[in-house]
């Protein structure tokens, strides 16, 4: 109810959709780094693979020697080299 | 490059940890507020770096995820500082060394006279310490230049005293007055050289040797006489006399003449068969172009005999005083040398060695002596080199002033 409210204002008032929304903001630097914010937790990962399930459903990259750089409660930087980047489940509601 | 300090200066410390739920272990982890980095998988588990800090609250997430930790490294100045405090005496006396030594390196550690010939070495260090240079005080509480100063006043026989220091010695350079030498011996005849004296005639002085005598150079012949002033002559009532330390009383000089045989002799050796190098008449000109250090040959860049002397000359043009050509021109002479193998007969060579010990005695004969005898004796020799001993005996005058 309240996501909605304050997706409408933000709509509304024309604020970018990462200081209207909850879900997750990825920056990608061309292969090697991804940052991700706003993420809920870790669901799996290795070196080929990361999971990490945010609002919005499950973020899944593959690629490989990926190494989580910095670990953070609202911040997760991966460094690797990166081959793919999906969404799985959830919907935006 | 900028090293990221931060990591080194907090400390980190690098874990694996092995579980089923490792996933699960950084959620809790992060819940607790830990901050991993470098985490990384492999096949043997997890491994990642926290703070020192962060480290015990692992402790929760690994009982709940039933994950084992163990610490891989520690990495990071307070590990290092806590390997020194364990070794805190270690430590202590490596500062106390430094310490001692600094405060050593400031103070007079050694005391040092050079120069002195005359004025005794603790004379002075007594003086110096008096003025306050001794061993164990502060190097900046000395005042070299004014002790110095002070030396030179309180030695009359000082001419000069600097005071440098090495490090903790000091030393004290210490140059004498020169002051004129009193001569016992002036007036004096003495003889020039050995010999046995012949004809001894004394026309002022005490004859000290007779005719017939072996007199050794130096050997006092005749003595000056010590008064020839009026024996009778009595100093005036109530005036004394003051003796000068330094300038003697006029003495007058002995004279006469003490004529002697003398004998010198000298040795010559010569070679059978010798090497020598010598210029063979033959030459070869070359020359070339001199840029800065480089030399540029334009003729004859190599000389063509295998011994060779090079005269180098260079020709510079200049301009005015300051101005000249970086060019300049060179030419080199060579002059070949060649080895000659000299081959002698017994003969000849006894007759160069003759030759070369007359001429060695010519220089030492005092000229306007007479020469009796000369003998020429051809010494054994060895096979491979001749040689000739010359002896000479002359008659000649041996009664000399001492140089002063």
């Amino acid at each position: 109810m309240f996501d909605k409210l304050s997706k409408n204002v933000g709509e509304a008032l024309d604020f970018p959709p990462d200081v209207a929304g909850n879900g997750p903001k990825i920056t990608i630097t061309g292969r090697q780094e991804v940052l991700v914010e706003n993420y809920v937790e870790i669901v799996e990962f290795s070196t080929e693979e990361i999971r990490l399930s945010t609002l919005e459903g499950e973020l899944c990259f593959t690629g490989h020697s990926f190494v989580l750089k910095t670990v953070l409660a609202a911040e997760l930087r991966i460094e690797g080299e990166l081959d793919s980047l999906t969404f799985q489940g959830g919907s935006e509601s | 490059m900028l090293v990221d300090f931060g990591p080194f200066w907090h400390g980190r410390v690098i874990f694996a940890a092995r579980g089923d739920q490792l996933a699960r272990f950084v959620n809790e982890g992060i819940r607790e507020g830990i901050v991993f980095y470098k985490t990384q998988k492999s096949e043997r588990g997890l491994k990642a770096q926290v703070k020192i800090a962060d480290f015990k609250k692992l402790r929760r997430a690994a009982r709940l995820t039933h994950t084992r930790v163990h610490i891989l490294a520690k990495y990071g100045w307070p590990f290092i500082a806590l390997r020194w405090w364990r070794r805190k005496t270690l430590i202590a006396g490596i500062l106390l060394i430094g310490i001692t030594l600094a405060v050593l390196s400031q103070m007079v550690l050694s005391i040092e006279v050079k120069g002195n010939k005359v004025i005794p070495t603790e004379q002075l260090l007594q003086s110096a310490d008096n003025l306050g240079l001794k061993t164990w005080v502060w190097q900046k509480n000395v005042d070299t230049r004014k002790i110095a100063e002070a030396l030179v006043e309180e030695f009359p026989d000082v001419a000069w005293v600097g005071i440098d220091n090495q490090g903790t010695q000091i030393n004290i350079n210490v140059k004498e007055k020169i002051r004129p030498i009193v001569q016992t011996e002036r007036g004096n005849l003495v003889a020039s050289k050995t010999g046995i004296i012949q004809e001894l005639m004394v026309i002022q002085g005490t004859p000290l040797v007779h005719e017939g005598e072996t007199v050794k150079a130096g050997q006092v012949l005749i003595e000056a006489p010590v008064n020839l002033d009026n024996p009778s002559a009595q100093p005036k009532p109530g005036v004394v006399s003051k003796p000068n330390p330094t300038l003697p009383h006029a003495i007058p000089a002995a004279k006469g003449f003490a004529r002697a045989r003398v004998w010198y002799s000298a040795e010559g050796k010569v070679p059978l068969t010798e090497d020598k190098i010598e210029e063979s008449g033959r030459s070869a000109k070359g020359w070339g172009i001199k840029i800065g250090n480089r030399v540029i040959m334009v003729t004859t860049p190599e000389s063509p005999f295998p011994q060779v002397t090079k005269e180098v000359k260079i020709y510079a043009y200049t301009f005015g005083r300051n101005w000249h050509l970086p060019v300049e021109i060179l030419s080199i002479d060579y002059k070949e040398l060649e080895t000659v193998h000299l081959e002698r007969t017994k003969a000849e060579a006894q007759q160069i060695a003759e030759k070369e010990a007359k001429a060695e005695l010519q220089s030492r004969i005092s000229p306007g002596a007479s020469i009796i005898e000369e003998t020429v004796r051809v010494l054994a020799s060895s096979g491979e080199v001749e040689r000739v001993r010359v002896e000479t005996e002359t008659y000649e005058d041996l009664a000399v002033y001492p140089n002063p």
